[in-house]
């Protein structure tokens, strides 16, 4: 049994506009120790999603459907009481404004001792104690002496693990990190993806991260899940999915990422706006986007299928590759016509490997 | 060093740190007056619905088969005071081709309870929605629909919104 199981979760919002759905039938699993990325637009839902797993969301959203299931146990159906002992405990979050998730007006270590407290059987030197070795095992220097340190006497990247401290105040057995380096520059983002990636080395917590950076996925996930307008649409492993992605708002992401030596004028992008969730396109939601739309997209909405066997996604293992698109039901008269260029650079000699579909099970 | 819990400097309902805040809880606005809820108190009833002005209107009458309806749907406060109304849903407004609301014979997924559509002093809210011409049908399937003369209709979601003139319809003709 995987230790997270979400099924069907349907989130929406309700604004004079309409009703917004901002997470919209999505289902997956994480098992322990499995880093698995949530990637996708500013807008897809991907941090609805995650804080639905936590039960955070607020008014004037909700959760109207679906299951998520930790250990076996329908998050869902908890009492307040139950879900505060699970929070913290078993399920923790790092927000992405770290500068926001501390209180100003306490000092860190206090901050990070009230989470151990919070959830332990413990005495305020024992607290204070654990503090400090959090504050040690993130990477804050002379942690005894940072202890009584204000969040404004922290740079924005010691922020950051401060706030990681906090997530693992209780060892929990599931990390959910919201953009967790976002507004950092890269080296203090570089330290902070090597801290995870120690922390999901070293212990056996899985890691759920939402980010829009697919560069931060490829370093650190094991799976990818792809949101787009509140769907997933598409699933795989993370060198499956950047070796041979399916769908074309995955290759389009993967189109955008700056290459240094690109000899293109201009950088890549999807075309056209993302879509309002009020009041999203017919059939499938990336029709109006995608450069091998046909008709038949506008008229229906494509499940989420095995890219080969086309069974659809729940009756399928977590590390098989899945896509929403109509191209794998067999509903696409043209087909994707993509290339993938994979480019390796050893000792200064680049070799490139080509890859050409034309047409759906057409060999390479 | 003062902890965390012995300040009543803020507001803490429990001692999770996780735990989301309360809503409604630090706005700052305690002392100030709630001038949308006064004017709920005084305001009759009847008055409340004939303040809001409803009109909905497409960007052209005529449209080629499959062209795309942009349809515009306007409420409006006519009075230089807030204004507060009931509605059947959180879902606060509505619009619907030939009687399809929201263009699906799909029922969606909204609660049964009931909720306020507010509005400023003489507020006008506008919004706006693409219709393709096409109609939900089944989960995941549309139709295109077949030339015509079709209604549009946009409406405050109560069951009495014809009645209390809370409601507006426009034509439009589908031509091949």
């Amino acid at each position: 049994m995987a230790l997270l199981e979400v099924e069907d979760l349907t989130v929406q919002f309700y604004t004079d506009d309409g009703v917004v759905r901002a997470v919209d039938g999505i289902s997956y699993e994480i098992r322990a120790g499995e880093t698995v990325g949530l990637v996708g637009e500013s807008g897809a839902g991907k941090s609805v999603a995650s804080l639905a797993l936590l039960r955070l969301i607020r008014s004037p959203g909700e959760i109207v459907g679906g299951q998520i299931r930790f250990d076996g146990r329908n998050l869902l159906e908890c009492t307040d009481r139950e879900l505060r002992d699970l929070r913290g405990n078993d399920i923790a979050m790092v927000f992405q404004d770290a500068d926001a998730a501390l209180n100003p007006v306490y000092t860190v270590g206090e901050q990070i001792a009230e989470a151990v407290r919070a959830h332990g059987d413990v005495t305020d030197a024992e607290a204070r104690d654990r503090a400090i070795a959090l504050l040690e095992r993130v990477g804050i220097p002379e942690p005894a002496t940072r202890y009584a340190d204000y969040p404004h006497e922290f740079s924005g990247g010691m922020q950051q693990r401060v706030v990681i401290a906090m997530a693992l105040a209780c060892d929990p057995a599931l990390l959910v990190c919201d953009e967790p380096t976002t507004g950092l520059d890269v080296t203090v983002q570089a330290g902070i993806l090597e801290l995870l990636a120690e922390l999901a080395r070293e212990s056996d917590t899985a890691i759920q991260l939402v980010t829009h950076d697919l560069g931060i996925v490829a370093e650190l996930c094991d799976r990818v899940l792809v949101q787009y307008a509140g769907e997933i649409v598409e699933r795989a492993p993370v060198e499956e999915l950047y070796y041979d992605p399916k769908h074309p708002y995955t290759v389009g992401l993967l189109a955008s990422i700056p290459r240094l030596g690109a000899d293109s004028d201009r950088l890549a992008t999807v075309p056209g706006p993302t879509p309002s969730l009020v009041d999203p396109p017919t059939g499938c939601r990336f029709h109006p986007r995608c450069p091998y739309a046909e008709p038949a997209c506008a008229r229906r909405h494509p499940p989420l299928v095995e890219t080969d066997s086309e069974t659809p996604a729940a009756d399928d293992d977590p590390g098989a590759h899945l896509a929403a698109c109509l191209e794998y039901t067999g509903d696409l008269e043209d087909g994707l016509d993509y290339e993938v260029l994979v480019r390796n650079e050893t000792d200064g000699e680049s070799h490139e490997r080509e890859r050409e579909r034309t047409e759906r099970g057409e060999p390479e | 060093m003062k902890r965390i819990y012995d300040s009543t400097a803020l507001e803490r309902t429990d001692d999770d740190p996780f735990a989301p805040e309360r809503s409604g809880g630090d706005d700052g606005g305690s002392r100030a007056i709630d001038w949308a809820a006064v004017s709920h108190a005084f305001a009759p009833r009847a008055l409340r619905h004939r303040a809001i002005a409803v009109s909905v209107s497409t960007d052209e009458r005529r449209y080629a088969h499959g062209e795309p309806v942009e349809i515009t749907v306007e409420f409006r406060n006519r009075l230089p005071f807030p204004i507060r109304i009931r509605t059947d849903s959180p879902e606060r407004w509505h619009w619907t081709v030939d009687g399809h609301r929201n263009a699906s014979q799909v029922p969606r997924m909204v609660p049964d309870r009931p909720a306020a559509f507010s509005f400023g002093r003489n507020e006008r809210k506008r919004f706006r929605r693409r219709w393709p011409q096409r109609i939900q049908v089944a989960d995941d399937e549309w139709e295109l629909v077949d030339p015509g003369s079709y209604v549009i209709d946009a409406r405050v979601t109560r069951d009495d919104a014809s009645d209390r003139g809370l409601a507006a319809r426009s034509e439009i003709e589908i031509v091949d």
